[in-house]
């Protein structure tokens, strides 16, 4: 009688146990982020995490990786990196995330370069153009956008050997960013040994007649831009004043939709330099992305941004899936390290290693025609 | 308040004896078994309040206490980081030797601010401090060669004496300089000069006719608020081992200045909680979107219409009643 109730318990208990033990197993994969949510910047950050969730929204639909949801946590920092430490800081060390995943802004991922390295979490795939986060090499930090310096090497390749025009202006920002541009651009120029006209102007002017006339003056048929799509607009605009029609050009910033709507007609013919596809791309990723945006998230608009948030879930999902669904911090950096050629058919194929962290040293080349951007290269290799 | 009540409050400020003993003693005991209990999160969280509070003390002497309104604290505070992080990093000085030659450079800064400051109240005086701040924060930016410009300047951790500082060891040393900073800010308010401020605050007039140099104890008053400024800077620096000239802006100076009229302007305490809640309360209101500023600016406008003496005003209030 007591063996007979007591092997009716056990079964029951053996019952839960193998209900219970593979939840216990299929414990969702917790990743963080920290964006501008608040502030200035705030369409930035909340484009990035809307990618990022509906990637994973479409991910754990389908079951999954390896079995386990995965689960994404986004802090706001306001674009503030003292905030962004103690975001950071939360999520790995009270929310236990395994990594951090498209952090936002070039300050914000440079700030946190201490706590990732020492606490040993890998930042995958901040939004951020910075020459700091893989130079020198970081183990636990990856990136996949192109730098401009990289941005720029591909555009002078395209104007020296393509377009074959050799007298070229610079009219640049005159701050960090520009400068680290320009050195990119007469790195190149200086190899074949052709001069570069360099007219840099301050953040924040909004006449540009002096160096636009200064261009003009110097005999220049192409100009190349690196600023703000708002700045473009306007030089572009006081060129047409003066009746001048230089080639334009610039980096990835000036080939968004918004350039158009700035400078309208004046536009058409410039090229940038593109570091994903256009939102406007034929390809089957692009359209792909762009209805699961559409499904999971349909209050929110595709951008650039979050195109990248969304490539940055995948990306995840793709490196837990070769980790055979570990997450400690050796597999994932194993994993990532591991990727050849990998397309995700939003960008360049994408190649890791272990001495090679930024994943896309290459971009292609965009022309504005009929008021859209349309890619007219390949993915062109910087080196 | 008239400056007679002000100045007599000053004089006999100490605490009555029995609560207030204990009530501190709690507080240091608190604050020095936090490692124990808190995360790195919640230690760095605090870290943060107490860089902040430092700061405050400062400011509250030159606004609280002389009724100067500067905005160009971030830019004191931003100088005191860059010259502590250069002097350590590059010239090879001990950190804690830095920490106080950066407090002592970036003083003679803000009495050089101070100079237009003589001749200037109120907005006129905010305005020529604004364009103080930017000023500096535009050469932090531009001295490519010592600040690394817009590239930021990245930190190994601080050695005192062998020892790398890490969360914990930079925490006490915080926690050391505050407590400093506290009784440094406590002597001067109860002394000459924190009696001579209050009636420049007051009356420059007044001041003059009873014999007081207005002109030099502002002077006194930059220079020691900036040293405070600088200091907290330091540490700043350290704590978050990254920094940038974007980091010190007008906006962390109006901050800075919140932090003081919410906390209460011319308290200690004050300028303590009012740091408190400036870092803590964004903290606990994660995941509201754009609550955080929301809170703060509503209230700054309950503080400023219900509390003129800020939240340390209204906690005496209380401590009184009970």
């Amino acid at each position: 009688m007591i063996g007979k109730v007591f092997g009716w318990r056990l079964a029951l208990a053996t019952a839960i146990a193998m209900t219970v033990l593979p939840a216990v197993a299929q414990e969702p994969v917790k990743v963080g982020m920290s964006g501008p949510f608040s502030g200035g910047l705030s369409l930035l950050g909340q484009s990035v995490r809307d990618g990022v969730e509906v990637a994973f929204a479409e991910i754990n639909e389908a079951g999954g990786v390896s079995g386990r949801k995965l689960q994404f946590i986004a802090e706001d920092d306001g674009y503030e990196p003292m905030r962004t430490i103690a975001s950071a800081r939360k999520l790995v060390e009270q929310d236990k995330v395994v990594a951090l995943l498209a952090v936002t802004g070039t300050a914000p991922s440079a700030a946190l370069l201490p706590f990732v390295t020492e606490s040993k979490t890998p930042m995958l795939f901040p939004y951020a153009f910075s020459h700091s986060l893989t130079t020198p090499l970081n183990r636990d930090v990856f990136t996949t956008l192109p730098e401009v310096r990289v941005q720029m090497v591909v555009l002078a390749n395209y104007i020296l050997n393509t377009l074959k025009q050799t007298k070229v202006a610079a009219i640049y920002q005159n701050d960090d960013f520009g400068q680290d541009a320009v050195a990119g651009l007469e790195e190149r120029f200086g190899r074949d040994k052709i001069p570069l006209v360099k007219l840099p102007f301050d953040r924040g002017t909004t006449n540009f007649s002096g160096v636009v006339a200064q261009a003009k003056a110097a005999g220049v048929e192409h100009v190349v831009f690196l600023g703000i799509p708002k700045d473009a607009a306007l030089v572009m605009r006081e060129a047409n004043n003066l009746g001048w029609k230089p080639q334009f050009s610039g980096h990835n910033a000036l080939g968004d939709p918004q350039t158009f709507q700035l400078a309208g007609p004046l536009a058409e013919g410039a090229i940038a330099i593109a570091v994903m596809e256009p939102l406007d791309s034929d390809k089957p990723a692009v359209k792909a992305f762009i209805a699961a945006q559409q499904k999971y998230k349909p209050n929110t608009k595709p951008t650039t941004y979050s195109m990248h948030g969304y490539q940055a879930g995948k990306l995840f999902a793709e490196i837990v899936k070769r980790a055979g669904g570990k997450t400690d911090e050796a597999s994932i950096v194993s994993a990532i390290e591991g990727m050849q050629g990998f397309d995700t058919g939003l960008m360049a194929p994408l190649t890791f290693s272990s001495k090679q962290h930024a994943g896309a040293l290459a971009g292609a080349i965009m022309k504005a025609q009929g008021g859209k951007w349309k890619i007219i290269s390949d993915w062109l290799a910087a080196n | 308040m008239s400056a007679a009540a002000d100045i007599e409050r000053a004089q006999r400020q100490a605490l009555p004896f029995g609560t207030g003993p204990i009530l501190l003693g709690v507080c240091v005991a608190a604050a020095c078994a936090a490692p124990f209990v808190l995360n790195g999160y919640g230690l760095y969280v605090l870290n943060l309040t107490g860089v902040f509070a430092l700061v405050a003390l400062g400011l509250n002497l030159l606004t609280g206490y002389a009724g100067q309104i500067s905005l160009c604290h971030a830019a004191f505070f931003g100088v005191g980081a860059y010259a502590t992080a250069i002097l350590t990093q590059t010239a090879g000085v001990p950190y804690l030797l830095s920490l106080l030659v950066g407090g002592l450079l970036t003083a003679c800064v803000g009495a050089v601010v101070a100079v237009p400051a003589m001749r200037l109240k109120s907005l006129y005086l905010a305005i020529a401090t604004l364009g103080f701040g930017v000023v500096l924060q535009k050469i932090i930016f531009e001295w490519r060669s010592l600040t690394n410009g817009g590239g930021g300047l990245a930190l190994s951790p601080p050695v005192i004496g062998g020892y790398e500082l890490r969360a914990t060891g930079l925490y006490y040393l915080t926690l050391a300089v505050v407590t400093l900073g506290v009784w440094g800010a406590w002597n001067v308010s109860r002394g000459r000069t924190g009696r001579a401020l209050l009636i420049i605050k007051e009356s420059e007039i007044a001041a003059g006719a009873l014999g007081i140099p207005a002109a030099r104890y502002k002077v006194i008053a930059f220079a020691i608020s900036a040293f405070y400024a600088a200091v907290a800077g330091g540490l700043f620096a350290y704590l978050v081992r990254y920094i940038h000239p974007e980091n010190f802006s007008v906006g962390l100076s109006i901050a800075f200045l919140s932090m003081v009229v919410i906390g209460g302007l011319g308290t200690i305490g004050g300028s303590i909680v009012g740091a408190a809640f400036y870092v803590i309360v964004p903290e606990l209101l994660r995941g509201i979107k754009d609550a955080p500023g929301l809170v703060f600016g509503l209230l700054l406008v309950i503080v400023m219409v219900l509390m003129p003496k800020g939240l340390w005003g209204l906690a005496r209030r209380i401590g009184r009643r009970a």
